[in-house]
């Protein structure tokens, strides 16, 4: 801890690195470019607490925005969707370089998501609003992989579900859970960088799963896989 | 491409992970007071004038403003075991105790669960003589607000209770004009939520009264050689069953192979229909039973024990509800095809049309419609009743319960529905 508080105090630039069009997850300065976007896809199981029989594989569309802000600070947004589910993020991200292989970074986000179904007997839709709280630490090598280490806990601001002409609301903020990702992303086909990340979610409540059971005081856990291509 | 399959596998193992859950049931045989060969059983006037509402003086923190207390019964060999519940309005709280009076207490001893958590441990209680027991004990016992205080103390998992708690005796269980049913799903609870017993078990069957439940949905499938028996899912699988090394659809095996070879999660066999019925009519009180059809062949074997146990009910004097559940058209069509299907007691789960064309007894919606007071006022109209399924979460059971007009509410939470039933005024 001393020694990352002593490399932070100093200021890093690797000028060979081509960083465009490099990294969403490593927490890399955005030095010329205004934008950095990525277009992809998350794989969630869900566990046999919820789905039983089957665990399910959710896909979920994922598009990634960053906008700098300056050579520290950029702008982080981010779109999931399943088309009857939506997420939708946006959040602060503090970068600082430690050392040219060493990279840190410190953000906060929020995000509001949205469902409806509306099928066979169901007649619901819910909302609600989540915090997100979040470091990263990431690491690249002489080959030019980007290893991050992404540590997330996230609060639930809001929750609201309909059904018919049933309601509940639950305003208060709660605590919700903790999710670590272990992130790649390098050069992988015609100069294009992947990004591949693995997540580990331990949550009273995942969004996705709002249709699919009863929000409880017992943390789930959900393996997440996430693929994106950097544009 | 090699990457690529690495990335493959790599996805893909790491998508294959999941954790166990487990609720570790506490011992509660370590009180040795009420251990003691010198305290004797409690008698049914004691027990009935124990029913009630209570308020929660010390321990609302945990366990919320009200409880609703409860006594149950299950016959096992010619004895009867009663067990004393409560329902409380947090967290799908509840306690289960058995019963005993002592030098003119009254003891309580047996363990408290969370439902929304794996948070459980033990839990005594007291009712000293001067508390309400000395009233309670006798012949005609004289209840009202405040003359009962229930003391005691629980724990966290297997720690000696040391948290202190108080119920106060506040009002009688609420019980509406006709009656209301508490079914509880998968023959009473699911494996899921971590019970002791599993889905779908004669072992549950005679374990959800506890929960709160007065009736059961059982979920029937055909072996292979025709037998009906209990099981919910598609195919053999962990989620339900220990490792036997079967697979597949439990309809490709003979009831022979099951009751050889396959266990439920806490060790049961797959129970059979006929053993199911049995086990409801001569060991437990249960008014009413929900025969889920999860097959599309011939509703005949099932109809046939139907009969069979709504007479064996009958012949014990016991008010006893046995209908076929009808989920879909398949089922609902090869009801149609029976012979006395007009007769034959059936829950609908299709439109009030569906209900009105085979005279179901009960109509069943899906509780994501809402209250629906309109339909449901119709079905009553036509002297038939409603329930509505499978409602989970608290705060649409309250409201189901508070502004909704159905006679029955099916549920994963029975203790939850009991909570809100019996302290509704």
């Amino acid at each position: 801890m001393v020694t990352i508080g002593i490399a932070i105090t100093t200021t890093a630039q690797d000028t060979t690195f081509k960083s465009k069009h490099a990294a969403i997850f490593f927490p890399y300065p955005m030095y010329k470019e205004k934008w950095r976007s990525s277009i992809g896809f998350t794989l969630l199981t869900t566990p046999e607490d919820i789905t039983e029989e089957t665990r399910i594989r959710l896909p979920c569309g994922d598009y990634r925005l960053l906008r700098k802000i300056n050579k520290h600070f950029i702008l982080d947004n981010r779109l999931l969707f399943q088309v009857l589910q939506n997420h939708i993020s946006t959040g602060i991200r503090y970068i600082k370089p430690i050392t040219d292989n060493l990279y840190f970074s410190a953000g906060d986000d929020i995000g509001f998501w949205f469902g409806y179904l509306k099928l066979s007997g169901f007649n619901s839709k819910a909302t609600g609003w989540l915090n997100y709280s979040h470091i990263s630490l990431g690491y690249k090598t002489k080959k030019n992989l980007l290893i991050t280490f992404k540590a997330q806990v996230s609060a639930s601001l809001s929750y609201q579900a309909i059904t018919g002409d049933n309601k509940v609301t639950i305003g208060k903020n709660a605590y919700n859970g903790e999710t670590f990702t272990l992130a790649f992303e390098q050069p992988f086909y015609n100069k294009k960088h992947l990004t591949l990340a693995f997540s580990t979610i331990n949550n009273y409540f995942y969004w996705q799963t709002w249709a699919l059971f009863y929000k409880t005081k017992r943390k789930i856990f959900y393996p997440q896989v996430t693929v994106g291509f950097i544009l | 491409m090699k990457k690529i399959i690495i990335i493959l596998l790599l996805s893909g193992l790491f998508l294959s992970c999941k954790k166990t859950y487990q609720v570790i049931m506490p011992d509660t045989s370590s009180w040795d007071l009420f251990k003691t060969p010198v305290a004797l059983p409690l008698i049914q006037i004691t027990r009935s004038a124990m029913e009630g509402v209570y308020d929660i003086p010390e321990g609302k923190d945990i366990f919320g403003e009200l409880v609703a207390i409860k006594w149950s019964y299950v016959i096992n060999n010619g004895d009867t075991t009663f067990h004393i519940s409560g329902f409380f309005g947090k967290d799908i709280a509840y306690f289960i105790c058995e019963g005993k009076q002592l030098n003119g207490s009254i003891l309580m001893n047996g363990y408290w669960r969370k439902m929304v958590s794996t948070e459980t441990g033990i839990m005594r209680l007291t009712i000293d003589p001067t508390d309400g027991a000395s009233v309670l004990l006798t012949a005609a016992p004289l209840i009202t607000s405040g003359s009962i205080t229930i003391n005691g103390k629980f724990g966290n998992g297997q720690e000696e209770p040391q948290i202190p708690i108080t119920l106060k005796y506040k009002r009688p269980l609420n019980k509406s004009p006709a009656p209301f049913q508490i079914a509880a799903h998968r023959s009473g609870g699911r494996t899921s939520d971590l019970l002791p017993v599993s889905e779908n078990s004669v072992a549950m069957i005679l374990k959800t009264q506890e929960f709160g439940s007065t009736g059961v949905e059982i979920d029937i499938r055909f072996t292979r050689d025709g037998v009906p028996i209990l099981f919910h899912d598609n195919t053999l699988n962990l989620r339900v069953i220990q490792k036997c090394g079967l697979v597949g659809p439990i309809e490709n095996y003979t009831y022979e192979q099951l009751s050889t070879f396959v266990r439920l999660t806490h060790g049961e066999k797959i129970p059979t229909l006929r053993e199911a019925l049995n086990a409801v009519v001569y060991q437990t009180s249960l008014s009413f039973v929900w025969l889920d059809t999860k097959y599309t062949s011939s509703i005949k074997p099932v109809q046939a024990l139907q009969k069979e146990f709504i007479q064996k009910a009958a012949a014990q004097g016991r008010g006893l509800d046995i209908v076929i559940g009808l989920p879909g058209k398949d089922q609902f069509n090869q009801f149609l095809a029976l012979p006395d299907y007009t007769t034959t007691p059936a829950l609908c789960e299709l439109s009030i049309e569906d209900v009105e064309k085979i005279n179901a007894k009960i109509w069943a919606p899906r509780f994501t419609e809402g209250t629906q007071n309109d339909k449901v006022a119709v079905v009553h109209a036509q002297g038939r009743r409603a329930f509505v399924w499978t409602v989970d979460v608290p705060e649409f059971i309250t409201r189901f319960v508070n502004e909704g007009h159905f006679d029955g509410i099916l549920s994963n939470f029975p203790s939850c529905v009991a909570f809100n039933y019996y302290v509704h005024e």
